[in-house]
């Protein structure tokens, strides 16, 4: 079994213990040998889960829809039934599933309009929160789950309890499977939920052959796991508090709540067997399941290729990182790690120490989970200020008359709905007439009257040009880019996007053409453009990242296209000091990316060269080498990246 | 829903802490923004902090939470019958939800009234909810514009004003506001920053001994909360009875000629734009010394909540990552290292 072994070459010192140190392998906790050790974990942690259901957050299965990730899903299911029933609290526990695109309003229950309506006084609704008090729900697509209905989950979560728009509070304990799919770098479960969920587990490289369904294992093991009470009880020592403590800050942005997750699922894994107190070995296995960081030691590159892909979710990202970071850094970065440990003072080698010493060893390994590239810049992009890319917009212009909500909160418009029940008044009630003194009998209004407003709002996108005049692009490149820009406007009019042209030249970078879709005035301040001398890069993205804002503000979304051969040599104080200019670039590019702006980096150097590349990765932007600028070609990128963006 | 973790509890976080506290007993001060990573114990400390107020009086059924002194007008509870049963309350601790639509914010027609009964009604919103209270906004810097304008606009003006859907209703609305949010998400509009009264930033612990006495506590919370409150029971009502103290004395807290001058001068300093630092200063000086049972502020009091008070309204650079709090205390230490008063 390589688990335990790589697990104890993490952390050395652990194998000293004497309790249990060395022996991962418990029966308790493996349950059957030569299985998978990547599916034996997910198991583990859906025994974990089924433990501690309503107690621990839950489970962020990360794997493409497919047979694994049901078998998963079922032997989970299998293992809380059997454990209720031995128990004895009969099999009452909720299991819903709720797609990523619940409206709030469903989550948190309120009035239901519709029965109120025909059963003439308020019906409550309780939400699908409540509902599932003391159960699990089934997040699909947790990737798609918009911020707010995140921030909600995570809010009950947090509090145990919810409550809905009529104020009423209902307790609200469960555990959230949330089934993330993501493929794209900048797909991700939106963090309010994924900071609360305990378990990671990875079944992406699984293929069902690794994964076998057995449901009287999931029984066995569902049976005989302590209740909460006991699954409380086990004593935790200072020194692996310590430790939880010390890996929890060695990881990105060290976040408190792992270390509390790390201690819990110690915890409970200490309680399944049956041990008084939670020793390293229970925190080790606890770190494997948290983090999602031992699992997939196995999965070699050539392995993983011959498996037919459970989804096509693992293409190109997962199996990148499952090489990257668990197979690489527990031998690599073992004996860096007893250098700087050597360093230290030995005065009191303790076990106490050697379990801290285990987690600093941990911190090279996580810093591979680190990934700042994925990434504030998609992150951003879905924080809800790019009103634009929203379908069923709550603001804009009133376009229209329709009886279904346009968007999951719509309240109905009073007049239309009034004047949608009128016809259908003497066909309801018989009596109805209006009286000569103007009084009339109550209106008869059903659910089918209501009609609700749809707004328009406009998707408009603004690219913002921002071009090398300097000496060292040639003059002919920059006619190029003109032409572009007038290609693009040609374009625009009709798809109504907005162009902005910056050129940097000299000391500084100037707006030549504030934001418009005027063809005319682009024309007229296009002549003008003058070129030759050297190049201020830093100060034009600074400027360029100035209208992104100016923009985005506007509610539009911005587009930043730099044509450029990325050897800028004039720091932003307009100074000429080449080092401090690349500095100055890469600071202020990375703080586009921060700011999630889409960007097109645009090379039109002759030769192309590794930094200009670097420099389009800091930004995250889309990196074009194109050494014959032309203007059709740069039109070609900007608008197929501009559809991109009005479509998703 | 079981006793909020005690705010004495929370282990650091002075300044979150502090300006809570401030904020608590001075709600001219225009509410608090704290922004940190996840997980500080930001939630936490605010859900904590209402249960440290003082208890209301109000009238029982009312949807206003009227103070009965002076009910609002379109409360027809305390404006029908006056002398009905007055209830003990906690002030409330609103939850605005990041999805919450304009009407649910602010009020709106009782749609399901109008519909069924036929009567024009209106149904109160968070806002009234939170009046006499505290409104806790998560993640501000999601929320949807115009929604943010709203609640600043009715936090500092105290009054709620509906003027939709042919109905015309305003009502108090006096609460302290308090946003939080993880600034790598998205950031505040400048004219939003301003608004709030303090800020501060929240970490975590970055030395292992306090974020081992964080998984302690919590620990313990959790595997019974009851005992851990008995606990804590001293320390909270010590804090309880601080604030209010500090509710009445905040008032009567003088602020001399001289220390006018400093804070003056050192929005002068930092460049801060109106004058609205120059009052946050003030009101926080003045809190302080209130927490403090002081009747007098001092020049510790000013400094020390000079950071919070001014730190985002400071015009932005984007290239000093230093951050602003940084500028702040180079300004504090020039202030002080020479006489104050004479600058």
């Amino acid at each position: 079994m390589p688990d335990p072994e790589t697990l104890a070459g993490l952390t050395p010192p652990l194998r000293s213990l004497p309790p249990g140190g060395a022996g991962m392998a418990e029966p308790n906790t493996m349950p059957v040998s030569g299985m998978d050790p990547r599916w034996n974990d997910a198991l583990l942690a859906a025994r974990v889960l089924a433990a501690g259901v309503g107690a621990l957050g839950g489970v962020r299965l990360r794997a493409g829809a497919g047979p694994v990730r049901n078998r998963w899903i079922e032997m989970a299911r299998a293992m809380m039934e059997a454990a209720e029933v031995t128990q004895g609290k009969g099999s009452g526990r909720p299991w819903l599933r709720i797609p990523a695109s619940s409206a709030a309003g469903r989550l948190t229950g309120g009035i239901d309009i519709a029965a109120t309506l025909t059963a003439g006084r308020p019906v409550h609704e309780k939400g699908l929160l409540a509902r599932a008090d003391g159960g699990i729900i089934v997040l699909g697509m947790a990737e798609r789950l918009a911020a707010a209905s995140a921030a909600i989950i995570g809010r009950t979560m947090d509090d145990r309890a919810t409550s809905g728009a009529s104020g009423r509070s209902h307790p609200a304990r469960f555990s959230v499977i949330a089934l993330d799919e993501s493929v794209e770098e900048d797909e991700d479960v939106p963090a309010a939920l994924a900071d609360r969920l305990t378990l990671d587990v990875r079944l992406d490289g699984l293929s069902i052959h690794d994964a076998p369904l057995d449901l009287d294992l999931a029984h066995d093991m569902g049976a005989d796991l302590p209740d909460a009470e006991a699954c409380a009880a086990p004593a935790i020592g200072d020194d692996v508090r310590e430790a939880a403590a010390t890996i929890s800050l060695a990881l990105p942005a060290s976040p408190l709540r792992r270390s509390l997750d790390l201690l819990r699922v110690a915890r409970i894994l200490a309680a399944i067997e049956r041990s008084e107190s939670v020793d390293g070995s229970h925190l080790a296995a606890a770190v494997r399941l948290c983090l999602g960081m031992m699992l997939n030691t196995e999965a070699q590159p050539d392995e993983g290729a011959e498996q037919p892909d459970p989804g096509p979710a693992d293409e190109p990202q997962q199996p990148l990182d499952a090489d990257e970071m668990p197979a690489e850094p527990p031998q690599r970065d073992q004996p860096e790690q007893n250098e700087a440990e050597s360093d230290r003072p030995e005065t009191e080698l303790t076990e106490e120490d050697m379990l801290v010493a285990a987690g600093t060893a941990s911190r090279a390994v996580l810093t591979e989970l680190d990934r700042p590239d994925r990434s504030a810049a998609g992150k951003s992009a879905r924080t809800g200020k790019s009103g634009g890319f929203k379908s069923g917009s709550r603001r804009g212009r009133p376009a229209g008359i329709v009886s279904r909500p346009p968007y999951p909160e719509a309240r109905p418009d009073i007049v239309s709905t009034l004047r949608a029940a009128i016809p259908w008044q003497r066909l309801r009630n018989p009596e109805f007439a209006l009286a000569a003194d103007g009084k009339a009998p109550p209106l008869r209004i059903l659910p089918s009257d209501f009609r609700y407003i749809r707004f328009r709002h406009r998707t408009e996108s603004t690219a913002i040009f921002a071009v090398d005049a300097s000496g060292s692009t040639a003059m002919e490149r920059l006619a190029e880019a003109k032409g572009a820009i007038e290609l693009l406007l040609g374009d625009c009019y009709v798809r109504r996007d907005h162009v902005a042209l910056i050129t940097f030249r000299g000391r500084s970078a100037e707006t030549l053409l504030e934001p418009t879709r005027s063809l005319v005035r682009a024309k007229r301040s296009l002549t003008g453009l003058p070129g030759g001398g050297p190049t201020p890069l830093a100060g034009a993205i600074r400027r360029s990242l100035e209208i992104a804002g100016m923009v985005q503000r506007r509610g539009q979304s911005p587009l930043i296209v730099y044509l450029t051969d990325g050897s800028g040599n004039i720091a932003l104080d307009g100074q000429p000091d080449r080092v401090r200019a690349r500095d100055d670039a890469q600071l202020l590019a990375r703080q586009g990316a921060a700011l999630g702006y889409r960007s097109i980096l645009i090379d039109i150097a002759r030769r192309p060269r590794e930094a200009t590349r670097e420099l389009a990765r800091s930004m995250q932007a889309q990196y074009c080498p194109l050494p014959n600028v032309s203007a059709n070609a740069v039109n070609a990128i900007v608008s197929a990246e501009l559809q991109k963006g009005t479509r998703s | 829903m079981a006793k909020p973790y005690p705010f004495s509890a929370i282990v650091g976080q002075d300044d979150m802490k502090d300006a809570l506290l401030m904020a608590a007993v001075e709600p001219a001060l225009g509410g608090v923004l704290v922004f940190g990573d996840r997980g500080t114990g930001k939630s936490t400390a605010v859900r904590a902090l209402a249960e440290l107020t003082p208890e209301l009086v109000s009238t029982q059924g009312c949807r206003y939470n009227c103070d009965p002194a002076s009910p609002a007008g379109p409360c027809r509870v305390c404006g029908s019958a006056p002398k009905s049963a007055r209830i003990r309350r906690r002030a409330p601790m609103v939850d605005l939800p990041l999805g919450a639509t304009e009407d649910r914010v602010c009020g709106a027609l009782d749609i399901e009234k109008a519909l069924v009964s036929g009567e024009r009604a209106f149904e109160p919103g968070l806002l009234a909810k939170a009046h006499r209270g505290f409104l806790y906004v998560d993640e501000v810097n999601l929320l949807e514009d115009h929604l943010v304008d709203l609640l600043l606009d009715v936090a500092a003006s105290g009054v709620n004003v509906v003027e939709r859907e042919g109905l015309s209703v305003r009502h108090p609305a006096r609460f302290v506001l308090v946003g939080s949010g993880n600034p790598e998400e998205g950031e505040l509009r400048p004219q939003l920053l301003d608004r709030f009264g303090l800020s501060v930033d929240v970490t975590s612990p970055a030395d292992i001994a306090s974020r081992i006495e964080v998984l302690k506590r919590r620990d313990a919370y959790e595997q019974d909360p009851e005992a851990f409150h008995q606990l804590w029971e001293k320390e909270e009502q010590r804090l309880s009875r601080r604030i209010a103290a500090g509710r009445k004395g905040v008032a009567s807290v003088e602020l001399s000629e001289r220390l006018m001058t400093m804070m003056a001068h050192l929005c002068m300093q930092l460049g801060v734009d109106g004058l609205r630092g120059e009052l946050t200063l003030m009101r926080a000086a003045r809190a302080k010394a209130a927490l403090s049972r002081r009747k007098q502020a001092t020049v510790e009091d000013v400094l020390a909540v000079a950071p919070m008070a001014l730190r985002h309204r400071l015009r932005r650079d984007p290239l000093d990552e230093a951050g602003s709090k940084v500028r702040v205390d180079r300004a504090i230490s020039e202030l002080a290292g020479e006489p104050v008063g004479n600058a």
